[in-house]
């Protein structure tokens, strides 16, 4: 691999590096600091998420660079798990949060609105 | 047990030397380590929460951050060690970690009475009657 794209790639790859990991730390910290079990499943998925996207394609950049594969195996394996994080991190927080809240997870004093909470008085399940 | 985290941070570090070849090549291997200390610091922020969460589904979530920061970890080993391919077992662990994820959450709302004083005026619930809420 010619010294010029071999340069490019090992840039692309600190820069993903860095985004990735600058938004799992934010998603790590938001869960220590969110005064309430919604808050928290808002930083756990959003910031979670999208820091592993981008670990994984740096991920991706460093191993073409490497030729550990050929790139096509790569390219196509990342992808994949990039898709499946993109389906299953939220279905999972939003499944946790229907859960919190069928068990009675008590919102923040602050909160606006609990349309959840409305519905079900309004039907009758509460 | 702190013994063995030192030992294993210990072997990573010291698995493959700098690689000094370019400039662009050392930056690669600083920020790798760089991220691969950040990463494990993240997992000891999470079990802060793990530990204290009040409800279980604070404890559910901490679960599937620490999965996910998993995941990372993998993917910056398989760049720090060069030769090794670990990218299948990235697959496995996001699928196992949903798999769980998804088990708790059916677990903490399966029909059963609540805990009093846990924000609802009364402490028993009934059965849930929405069979179709997941």
């Amino acid at each position: 691999m010619p010294p010029a794209i071999q340069m490019i790639m090992d840039l692309l790859t600190v820069g993903f590096l860095l985004f990735g990991l600058f938004f799992m730390t934010v998603g790590a910290l938001g869960i220590v600091r969110m005064p309430d079990v919604y808050h928290r499943m808002h930083a756990a998925t959003k910031g979670v998420t999208l820091g592993i996207v981008g670990m994984l394609v740096a991920g991706a950049f460093a191993l073409i660079m490497q030729e550990s594969a050929s790139p096509f195996r790569i390219v196509t394996l990342i992808a994949l798990v990039i898709l499946f994080q993109f389906v299953a991190n939220p279905v999972g927080a939003h499944m946790l949060a229907k859960a919190g809240h069928l068990d009675g997870c008590p919102p923040w004093d602050k909160t606006l609105s609990d349309e959840l909470e409305e519905d079900r008085a309004a039907c009758g399940t509460r | 047990m702190m013994v063995t985290i030192l030992a294993s941070a210990a072997s990573v570090v010291a698995a493959a030397p700098l690689n000094d070849s370019t400039w662009h090549a050392r930056l690669v291997s600083v920020t790798v380590l760089f991220a691969i200390v950040v990463i494990i610091a993240n997992m000891f922020i999470c079990l802060y929460r793990l530990l204290r969460g009040p409800h279980l589904v604070d404890r559910a979530l901490a679960v599937d951050v620490i999965s996910v920061q998993l995941i990372g970890l993998v993917i910056l080993l398989t760049i720090r060690y060069g030769t090794v391919w670990f990218t299948d077992g990235v697959m496995v662990l996001s699928l196992i970690g949903f798999a769980g994820t998804v088990a708790m959450a059916q677990y903490i709302a399966r029909p059963h009475v609540t805990r009093a004083g846990h924000g609802e005026p009364t402490a028993e619930r009934g059965p849930v009657t929405d069979t179709d809420s997941i």
